[in-house]
């Protein structure tokens, strides 16, 4: 776990944030954790509201009354890392407290993989620096928060792109193929997999048509091919002892960072096969003894784990 | 509308790197193609580019390597300035949305599939025969032959000034690869890392033995260090000038000390 030791006084639970909801009306539905049918000519907006206690700001950082605050709120994709600011005022107490209604929109074109946003209250002016423990440089972050909305190609959003079988030179009548690079698991998972579909098969053709409109009943080929991915990595990590290694290595999976493809593997198992109360290695050892005993009943772990065939009973 | 470009698969992309090696040296451009049946489109998001648009990239890219001794072995002078004009050709030309230049596969396919006879002679095989697999597959865009030059110009162009890429001659391969390596704290702010290199550009004088690029090195820890704690992209450009003089200048007095 990293801790980090600021430099200098932060205030406590004086910033009051409440959660962020998709869209313009900070009153509207909460921002999901993930958004499925984006794709980069789609804008993402989101509201949310903000008190401040100026004063008790002041008084716990140490900073002078009726010092210049700067609010931002600043976005950047798992993909590029690159980031950009998408709202910025500074303000001073007035009154003591302060409501700040945000609604911000991070474009399109510019996202990817998981969007991650930050709400930053910072110092807005340059300060003399007289006590080593309270902030003076403009733009000390004195509180933040930050969010996550998987876009496309992290935890269970999977790029998918389709594709006639018969022209990429795979199996014409098949349905799918889960396209994973080996080897490496630090690898970013983004990138790494892609679930092609087959154009070419007419079930296929006909559930993308009724996941795109949905104006036809539910499918449940999307079930199988959640079994496929989950049976299929899953069970490539368990038999790869350079999975085993990269277990230690690999980060935090919310941490805001790339998800790499052992950070997906191990979010599949706590999601999908872990028991109650079991740890995360327990289970991986546990799944991979039972896999190098018996497959198909590995194979029945995912079932059970998943719920299959829930949207076929559905 | 953003413009999509194919995403090599990554099974094609291993097969093309392995066969990279097995073509002779000089006759890669046999191989240069504009579609590969083993890529694919994201499924929604723009318009496909189409081959004409691949075909005319991969001219305007030919014609900068011919001009710095395509297909002979370049110099370092040659190879920097292929480097610095092909930064601005691809990203003017490619009208790459940013999300789209961050899919690896997409790099993959412009350096394996349209432009491999470029890649392997701006990154020949080392001594051992041996093509460095992230110059081709993409696997860190920052050191992808054409990922990290687009990067480059995506972070450093600045459209207020009369030449917008002004600033890609400034810095060396190497220092600029030392200030893109950090994505999280220099390179995701291209604000930031536009005033880092006009504060060298316009103070690069040595002095006292300091050389120019320990200086830039010294400026880079510590503007980094401040990042933990310091939002910058929030800041304005004076803002972030000021900053840059200032951790500039205390570099300067703590290297002559």
């Amino acid at each position: 776990m990293i801790v980090r030791a600021w430099p200098y006084r932060r205030p406590q639970e004086r910033v009051y944030a409440e959660a962020w909801r998709l869209g313009s009306d900070a009153m509207g539905d909460l921002l999901p954790h993930g958004l499925p049918h984006w794709d980069c000519n789609t804008d993402v907006t989101m509201s949310r509201l903000i008190q401040i206690d100026v004063n008790g700001v002041e008084e716990d950082c140490g900073l002078p009354a009726d010092v210049l605050f700067r609010l931002s709120v600043r976005c950047w994709p798992s993909t590029s890392l690159i980031r950009r600011t998408l709202f910025s005022e500074r303000f001073r107490a007035c009154g003591g407290k302060t409501a700040v209604e945000l609604t911000v929109t991070a474009t399109g074109e510019e996202l990817g993989g998981r969007l991650i946003v930050e709400t930053l209250l910072e110092l807005g002016e340059q300060l003399p620096y007289t006590d080593p423990f309270v902030a003076w440089r403009p733009g000390s972050v004195l509180w933040s928060d930050q969010v996550g909305v998987h876009l496309e190609g992290a935890a269970g959003l999977l790029p998918v792109a389709p594709v006639s079988f018969r022209e990429a030179g795979l199996p014409e009548r098949s349905a799918w193929y889960v396209s994973m690079d080996g080897g490496d698991w630090q690898q970013a998972a983004m990138g790494s997999l892609l679930v092609l579909l087959n154009t070419d098969n007419a079930a296929v053709r006909k559930a993308m048509e009724a996941e795109r409109t949905g104006s036809i009943a539910p499918t449940p080929l999307w079930a199988f091919l959640e079994v496929d991915i989950v049976t299929d990595l899953v069970g490539r990590a368990l038999d790869d002892d350079a999975f085993a290694e990269s277990e230690i290595a690999d980060g935090d999976v919310d941490g805001g960072e790339e998800l790499t493809m052992a950070g997906l593997v191990r979010a599949l198992i706590r999601t999908y096969l872990a028991r109650p109360a079991e740890s995360l290695d327990d289970s991986i050892n546990r799944l991979r003894d039972e896999r190098r005993r018996d497959p198909s009943r590995f194979r029945a772990y995912v079932h059970a784990g998943i719920g299959f065939p829930r949207e076929v009973l559905t | 509308m953003s413009v999509l470009y194919p995403r090599l698969l990554p099974a094609e992309t291993d097969r093309l790197f392995r066969m990279l090696h097995k073509v002779p040296p000089g006759a890669h451009e046999n191989v240069a193609a504009t579609h590969s049946q083993r890529a694919v489109f994201a499924a929604s998001g723009g318009q496909r580019v189409s081959r004409g648009d691949l075909e005319r990239l991969r001219r305007s890219i030919l014609s900068v390597a011919a001009e710095h001794n395509f297909p002979n072995t370049p110099n370092i002078a040659q190879r920097n300035e292929f480097d610095r004009r092909t930064a601005r050709v691809l990203y003017e030309q490619s009208r790459m949305a940013p999300g789209e230049a961050a899919q690896r596969q997409v790099w993959a396919f412009l350096s394996l599939v349209l432009l491999p006879d470029v890649s392997v002679w701006r990154w020949p095989a080392r001594s051992d025969g041996r093509y460095v697999a992230d110059r081709f597959k993409g696997t860190d865009l920052t050191r992808h032959v054409f990922a990290r030059l687009w990067t480059r110009a995506h972070v450093l162009r600045d459209p207020e000034q009369e030449d917008p890429y002004e600033l890609l001659p400034v810095l060396g391969e190497a220092d600029l690869d030392h200030i893109m390596a950090r994505r999280v704290g220099l390179a995701g702010s291209p604000a930031l890392v536009r005033a880092l290199v006009r504060a060298h550009r316009d103070d690069s004088v040595a002095e006292d033995g300091q050389t120019s690029r320990e200086m830039l090195r010294q400026m880079l820890a510590r503007v980094l260090r401040l990042t933990a704690f310091v939002d910058v992209d929030a800041a304005s450009e004076a803002e972030l000038v000021q900053l840059v003089r200032g951790v500039r200048a205390d570099v300067r007095r703590a290297l002559s000390s």
